[in-house]
């Protein structure tokens, strides 16, 4: 039988929901002046599960991630303002016909951006696949910086004002939920979306992340979640196994871009215009840094890291001047937001690098580490008994003969088993667990039998997944 | 054994090493005299590795004791061993992959202070292995398995070293090439050199040995001298496929 | 297709590519000699300047493969250190030749210094604890510390461009700037005196046999741990010379200063094949002769997208980079 606590871990993301459903309450009572920010720290909860497909599932780093973003804002920048004043083309934007200018409802903005954020995301990796990971972060740092250059020089593309400039575009439309009356008729009285008006924004983002956590959730255990995960630990194998990593790397970019669309699409029709120098280098960083300081590979790592970074940076920080302000002190804490955000990377990877919610699997990587920090007469590239090259990731355990040598390897696998606090019963108890079991060929091999941690069993992550 | 401990060259007691949470070593004790070949035998992960790379200071030991020429190891790094003469010819060869023949072999005498006679030894070198004469100038990369043990080999001779320490010199060579090899550490032996052979390889490897320690599992199950341990049941079972 | 076939279309289009480019350069040089000249000049003088940067990431790279984040607020820490020497002793445009010489090369050698120790710091703080962690974890320390560096130069000298005394002037000799004759000065021998040092010296060698195997290079006897400080000390030196004769050329610099040089940088030293020292030189120079060429004949505001794309499309062509070697696979 599953335990209190189990049963309390399983419906852990139905808690955390309804907290988040009742918040508003609880924010509006106390008056704490939360939400401005907090919906800045929610659209970069979306962007954090996104790059979590790609950083954390399928081990590619992405250091431009801000392009979607910034691409998914464009497209409702064009899509729902009066920017193309030529035209007039309204789709259930329950404005009147003759306000000129591209005027989509933003629901159908959501799904449009999604898929042309995907479609940039596969053509950002089909060339870059060939590459290594440090060429890959580079192509992708690149790419980062092409955009927004591209969204700032925009306005005089072969004489048409595509973007207009560093002006940028503004006075978007304000999305309505099946129009004014519809709005009314559903008596929320959310006919104005905007600054006054923060509830409906409040609850579409919790929609969206709700959205992106399936999304992100689903992908992990599907096939392809695991052959992502495959790619990561090893290319080489994962492709001896049969895996196409063409398709599944482009899956997992297109995926990725995709989810940082969404947030774009929300972050441009909640700001209400759109400036290609807010895109900058630093969110795709502090994006990154949300994955990793969260847990790479771990969707609630992804999650709690977006507020732990960006809570700091939009609410903390902000909320420190305030404070020292009130009692006389002139400190702008703001100003030292990149020192302190540097500090707190460097203390993260010096003391827990494997984030605050490591993955199961990342985590035996990092318990399972030869020669922890510190240890000078172990120099790199003699990792365990193999030998293996300076930064392989993945040192074998020093069993090498696990099925050969019972001794060790026994002791190893009581200890894995414990690490993950593997209870036998649920595993009985649940059969319809592994639905989706890897093929039998797959095996891997830097795991001993049994200890595989892409095993759902292995994971009480895999009990959230939605059925 | 425990008349010739004062003299041991290289003492090992009760060593214990781990790979993070995982014991790699639960308790080594063996020594290695002067003028010796030892060899230490064992199945994948039985810790032959990990003993090599603890006595030579590449790793450090959780518990026990290291001696090398009467001294303790503990806090000798492996730069000062390789000055002390204990020199090693790594497991997977692990030569200079960009670096030519040549430039690998200067490598080995990186901490010789006598650096005029470096390029005698050389032609040393190149008499023991006349194939690495015939390639001193192309990149170690780029040559076959078995030119690249030698060149392993010669790079630790390098050394001038009272202590080699061989690890798996026969991994993933022919037969014929594995005689040549052997043929050659019984010569550097001859020579005064002592030799700490790792292998798997347990035929050949006690055939050469003055004697011979069993691990297993981190720990030495066997001792005796390598005619002893090759008559041996236990041996000619597990590791020689009788 | 064979993947064989793949690579021979892949290595022809690349090569038409390059054509199509050199043919257009040709063509917009025969129009206007004069501008295509001062544009070659500039690029070569941008491109020692990258060069400096490029050598210490590339040497970093090669010697552990870390991206070193902060790499280029070591160069931007150079170039505000050496603006802040120069204002405080007082040397300005107008002070005579004898003084303005004598700060440059005072300056360079105290930022020379201080940047190689700054440098040397980051790494014993932030990446030797990290040695053996997975790669990404040094990688995100870097960027902490490139963090770090910014926003303290950012507090220390303000969050808008500050002005440095132009003491090189815009005077130039036989067509040619001096600000180009002063760069090359100082480049060319520092660039000699480090190939010379990494090929010939005994530490040199240590750091070669570091880079191809760090577990081999302890057993013969080398530190590894003081030759990769001794990497990140040669990288700080060539970042601090950078920083100074920027400082100095673009009489301005800027808290973030950094990012773009660096980021410049790194590209060239990714285009020349990383871990290549001849190859970050190279590929440098062509950065720095592509950022010129395109503000002149396509536009300034596209030059970073000019660049980036030559970068993708390089990496697309030959991923190794220019002069990247073939990996060599131990048999």
């Amino acid at each position: 039988m599953p335990t209190v606590r189990e049963r309390l871990g399983r419906h852990a993301p139905l808690f955390v929901l309804a907290f988040a459903l009742i918040f508003p309450l609880i924010e509006g009572s106390l008056g704490l002046g939360m939400m401005n920010p907090l919906l800045r720290i929610l659209t970069s909860v979306m962007l954090a599960m996104g790059l979590n497909i790609v950083v954390g599932f399928a081990g590619l780093l992405d250091l431009g991630y801000v392009a979607f973003w910034a691409i998914g804002a464009y497209c409702v920048g064009w899509m729902a303002s009066g920017h193309f004043s030529t035209i007039k083309v309204h789709v259930m934007s329950g404005l009147p016909e003759a306000i000129p200018g591209i005027h989509l409802s933003i629901w159908l903005i959501f799904p449009i951006a999604a898929v042309l954020t995907a479609v940039f995301g596969v053509l950002l990796g089909a060339p870059t696949l060939r590459l290594r990971g440090d060429y890959l972060a580079i192509v992708t740092l690149g790419f980062g910086e092409i955009i927004p250059k591209v969204f700032q020089n925009g306005d005089d593309i072969g004489g048409h004002n595509l973007t207009n400039g560093t002006a940028g575009i503004s006075g978007l439309d304000a999305p309505q939920l099946g129009g004014a009356t519809g709005d009314a008729m559903l008596g929320l009285g959310w006919g104005t979306w905007g600054p006054l008006n923060l509830l409906p924004w409040y609850y579409l983002a919790i929609a969206l992340c709700v959205l992106c956590y399936y999304v992100s959730v689903t992908m992990q255990w599907s096939k392809l979640g695991r052959a992502w995960m495959a790619i990561r630990e090893d290319e080489t194998a994962a492709s001896a196994m049969g895996i196409h990593c063409v398709n599944a790397k482009l899956w997992a970019y297109g995926i990725g871009a995709s989810l940082g669309g969404l947030a774009g699409v929300y972050h441009g029709a909640r700001i209400g215009s759109i400036f290609p120098s807010s895109f900058q280098f630093y969110i795709s960083i502090a994006v990154l840094c949300a994955v990793i300081i969260g847990g790479m590979g771990n969707v609630w790592g992804a999650i709690v890291g977006a507020f732990v970074v960006e809570g700091l940076n939009f609410w903390l920080l902000p909320s420190l001047t305030s404070w020292a302000a009130a009692v006389g002190l002139d400190i702008d804490f703001s100003s030292w937001n990149m020192l302190i955000f540097g500090v707190l990377l460097v203390v993260m990877m010096l003391y827990r690098p494997q984030g605050i919610f490591p993955s199961k699997s990342r985590k035996l990587v990092f318990d399972d580490e030869p020669g922890r920090p510190g240890d000078q007469h172990y120099p790199g590239g003699m990792h365990g008994p193999d030998g293996d090259g300076p930064h392989t990731p993945m040192p074998s355990p020093p069993g090498p003969g696990i099925p050969a040598t019972p001794g060790i390897p026994a002791q190893e696998l009581a200890d894995v088993a414990a690490s993950h606090r593997l209870a036998p019963e649920r595993v009985v108890q649940q059969p319809a667990a592994p639905a989706r079991p890897l093929p039998a060929s797959v095996r891997f091999p830097r795991y001993g039998a049994g200890s595989n941690p892409f095993d759902r069993r292995a994971d009480p992550d895999i009990e959230v997944a939605p059925a | 054994m425990s008349s010739s401990s004062g003299q041991a060259m290289l003492k090992l007691d009760a060593v214990e090493a781990w790979y993070g949470s995982i014991q790699a070593l639960k308790g080594i004790t063996l020594e290695v005299n002067e003028g010796e070949i030892i060899s230490l035998i064992g199945s994948n992960g039985a810790g032959k590795t990990t003993t090599m790379k603890t006595i030579h200071g590449l790793m450090k030991p959780k518990a026990g004791r290291i001696e090398y020429l009467g001294r303790d190891t503990a806090k000798i790094s492996t730069q000062e061993l390789v000055q002390m003469g204990m020199a090693q010819s790594p497991e997977g060869r692990r030569v200079f992959p960009k670096m030519t023949v040549l430039e690998n072999l200067e490598m080995g005498a990186f901490q010789r202070e006598d650096q005029s006679e470096v390029a005698s030894d050389i032609e040393d070198i190149y008499e023991m292995f006349p194939r690495l004469r015939e390639r001193k100038e192309q990149k170690a990369g780029l040559m076959s398995g078995g030119e690249q043990q030698m060149l392993a080999m010669g790079r630790a001779l390098m050394a001038r070293p009272r202590l080699l320490l061989l690890d798996e010199p026969s991994m993933g060579l022919a037969p014929l090439v594995i005689q040549q090899i052997f043929d050659i550490i019984v010569e550097i032996n001859r020579k005064g050199t002592t030799v700490l052979l790792v292998e798997q390889n347990a035929n050949v490897a006690l055939a050469i040995s003055h004697r011979a320690y069993v691990l297993e599992t981190g720990t030495v199950v066997l001792e005796g001298t390598g005619k002893e341990l090759l008559a041996s049941d236990a041996v000619r079972k597990a590791y020689l496929g009788e | 297709m064979s993947a064989a076939q793949k690579q021979v279309v892949i290595d022809r289009t690349g090569q038409l590519f390059g054509c199509f480019v050199l043919l257009s350069l040709f063509i917009v040089a025969a129009k206007d000699p004069a501008t295509f000249v001062g544009q070659t000049t500039i690029g070569i003088t941008n491109g020692a300047l990258l060069a400096l940067i490029a050598l210490g990431y590339t040497m970093v790279y090669g010697i552990i493969e870390l991206i070193n984040f902060a790499h280029a607020d070591v160069f931007m820490m150079g170039s505000m250190l050496g603006m802040q020497l120069i204002v405080s002793m007082g040397v300005s445009a107008q002070s005579g030749v004898f003084a303005k010489g004598a700060i440059i090369v005072v300056g360079l050698v105290i930022c020379m210094v201080a940047c190689a120790l700054i440098n040397v710091a980051i790494e014993k703080i932030a990446y030797k604890p990290l040695r053996n962690a997975p790669p990404l974890a040094p990688l995100i320390t870097a960027i902490g510390m490139s963090f770090i560096l910014a926003n303290l130069a950012q507090k220390i000298w303000g969050p808008s461009q500050v002005s440095v005394p132009d003491l090189i002037g815009n005077g130039s000799i036989a067509g040619v700037r001096i600000k180009d004759i002063v760069v090359i000065m100082v480049t060319a021998p520092l660039l000699v005196g480090l190939t010379w040092f990494v090929t010939n010296t005994r530490q040199g060698k240590a750091m070669r046999a570091t880079a191809q195997d760090q577990g081999a290079a302890a057993i013969m006897g080398i530190d590894v741990n003081r030759t990769i400080s001794l990497t990140f000390l040669l990288g700080g030196l060539l970042a601090g010379a950078s920083g100074v004769l920027y400082a100095l050329v673009n009489t301005t610099t800027v808290w973030n200063a950094g990012f773009k040089n660096g980021l410049f940088a790194f590209t060239a030293a990714v285009l020349g094949g990383i871990g290549n020292l001849r190859g970050a030189v190279i590929g440098a120079l062509l950065i720095g002769l592509i950022q010129a060429y395109s503000a002149a004949y396509v536009g300034d505001r596209w030059t970073d997208v000019v660049i980036f794309s030559i970068l993708v499309m390089v990496l697309v062509f030959r991923p190794t980079g220019l002069l990247g070697e073939q990996e060599i696979t131990r048999a």
